[in-house]
């Protein structure tokens, strides 16, 4: 899948596209901003991610050059939250618009509810992530492993995909409660305890002795 | 009106009148001239109610241009140029072309200041947007390492510091609008739960270092607001309520429904506020003694939530207790609270 990522600020595209790489995604950006519409055409992505303030001509512009040609979806990035701005973006043929400052995981959430929308999902994207062979079905919210099936609450299930996603890093106990409450889980410290307790016990019921480790003063690791 | 009217003119009648009694003198006294006595009197008489009349026709002729004008002017909206069809004499066209001349000096100087003030808030709506990007990639950019927080322990203040200038960046904005609320909002249906629980997951990385607990109750219910508006105010109150929390504190969300309103309440249990404090808490600047020891206390935050409520119909109050805690309660009226009224 590639997503064409029309946006000036540098830096924001880096970390954009670095994180929809993450995802496995082929990203296209954009150098000249007067040919938009020629790199479209060139790359022909199956999703645009569309700055609103560009150089030369604005995102709307743009949004309504591609409708010409195409129904590709399309997802706004602004600054500008006024209502009028939104009802903008819609008319222009738009299918989301996010706000700056975005949290990136809600980017990423939104881009993959709105493919899986369009292109009748399933062989496109992964909607699983492997894990030593064991599989978390990001749909279901269960994890497989040996034909045994166990399955997760909404935090537990949170938790582990953040874990995996993080796979081969240190997250500290902080960071994961960051994540809980920014997707509006206001969970307290003994709550996190309890739920990572949880997991290790599911666990082990299929198999996985001592997936996650605990590095003192540091936070957990998944390898 | 009339009063004012013969009084100004008080010279003309009485050299009307001295002139009659020096002719009576003449006509009296004058060896010469015969005058019987009625004809006498039948003169006397006749110039004064030729003067009476006189007086009369120029009363209601000169006053009625004033009438007019000042029927005219008690309305905001007036328009001289409409004057001129009630111009009767001289004086009257002198007065409306000095008056015109007023006001379009006034008009003129009014247009500019206008001018100059949408220029302005245009220039601050274009800023914060312009900041925002750098903002975002700033952001990104701390997001993308805190993960391994251990690593970078001054990413942490980093990102406190952050958080205060995207907060005054949005109050910016915000008070730039304010002037403009009126006819900038678009009230729909919105759960007290959007109205709440973004902006504590906004706060997140605040309430989790302080270890605040959440207790959220009711949440549910619709109210009807703008909820741009309204997500700003409750920000506002939130950002209070943590600033004054103590750690491990808690911060209740809760609501009461009745037929004719929703309350929502932001409970902390904080320092709370004197009671000689609480009626000053929504003046501009007003920051308390908590607040002078904060830093970063603008004393806007309440300031600008009563104006916004106010204008959109709903209503902001604060009760407080001395070292118990803060309890802020919005008061969302329902658009039909009659229709239920009357059907009950």
């Amino acid at each position: 899948m590639k997503i064409l990522i029309v946006e000036d600020d540098g830096k924001i595209y880096e970390l954009v596209k670095e994180k929809f790489e993450q995802w496995s995604f082929e990203v296209a950006g954009v150098e000249d901003f007067q040919k938009v519409m020629e790199v479209f055409i060139a790359e022909s992505p199956e999703l645009v991610i569309l700055d609103v303030n560009l150089p030369v001509y604005d995102g709307f512009y743009w949004c309504q050059q591609i409708r010409t040609v195409s129904k590709t979806p399309i997802v706004f990035l602004s600054s500008r939250e006024h209502p009028m701005d939104i009802v903008m973006a819609m008319n222009v043929g738009a299918d989301d618009y996010i706000q700056k400052p975005f949290n990136l995981d809600v980017l990423v959430a939104k881009v993959q509810a709105l493919l899986r929308r369009t292109y009748s999902y399933g062989d496109t994207i992964s909607d699983v992530i492997e894990w030593n062979g064991a599989v978390l079905d990001l749909k279901k919210g269960s994890l497989h492993y040996n034909d045994r099936e166990i399955h997760l609450t909404k935090n537990e299930f949170f938790i582990l995909r953040l874990l995996l996603e993080e796979r081969g890093k240190i997250v500290s106990r902080e960071e994961l409660m960051r994540r809980l409450w920014e997707d509006e889980k206001f969970v307290s410290d003994n709550t996190l305890s309890v739920n990572i307790t949880r997991i290790r016990t599911k666990l082990e019921e299929i198999g996985l002795n001592d997936k996650i480790v605990t590095k003192k003063g540091q936070g957990y690791l998944v390898n | 009106m009339w009063k004012s009217f013969l009084r100004e003119r008080l010279s003309w009648i009485l050299f009307v009148l001295l002139w009659l009694s020096i002719i009576d003198a003449l006509l009296l006294l004058e060896y010469e001239i015969k005058v019987s006595s009625t004809s006498f009197w039948y003169l006397n008489l006749l110039t004064l109610c030729l003067l009476i009349l006189f007086l009369l026709w120029r009363g209601v002729k000169e006053r009625r241009f004033l009438k007019k004008l000042s029927l005219m002017l008690k309305n905001d909206a007036y328009d001289l140029q409409e004057m001129h069809s009630y111009v009767r004499t001289k004086a009257d066209e002198d007065m409306l072309s000095l008056l015109q001349h007023i006001d379009r000096v006034y008009r003129r100087q009014t247009h500019a200041l206008h001018v100059q003030q949408r220029e302005q808030q245009e220039y601050v709506t274009t800023w914060v947007h312009e900041i925002k990007t750098p903002l975002t990639a700033m952001k990104l950019l701390i997001n993308a390492h805190r993960t391994e927080l251990y690593k970078w322990p001054w990413l942490k203040d980093i990102e406190d510091e952050w958080m205060k200038i995207d907060g005054l960046v949005d109050q910016n904005l915000y008070s730039a609008r304010l002037q403009y609320l009126e006819k900038d909002y678009q009230v729909q249906p919105v759960s007290l739960s959007e109205l709440v629980f973004p902006n504590v997951a906004y706060f997140s990385k605040w309430c989790i270092e302080k270890k605040l607990h959440i207790d959220e109750k009711n949440l549910d219910i619709l109210v009807h607001t703008d909820p741009k508006w309204m997500q700003f105010v409750v920000r506002q109150v939130l950002s209070n309520a943590i600033k004054y929390s103590p750690l491990e504190g808690k911060l209740s969300f809760f609501s009461e429904e009745t037929p004719k309103y929703v309350k929502l309440f932001i409970a902390d249990q904080g320092k709370g506020i004197p009671t000689q404090d609480l009626p000053r808490v929504f003046e501009k600047g007003f920051t308390g003694n908590a607040g002078r020891k904060t830093k970063g206390a603008t004393g806007l935050g309440l300031y600008f939530s009563k104006k916004i409520t106010d204008a959109l119909g709903h209503r902001i109050e604060v009760n407080s207790l001395l070292h118990e805690g803060t309890t802020v309660i919005l008061t969302f009226y329902k658009p039909n609270s009659f229709d239920n009224l009357s059907k009950m």
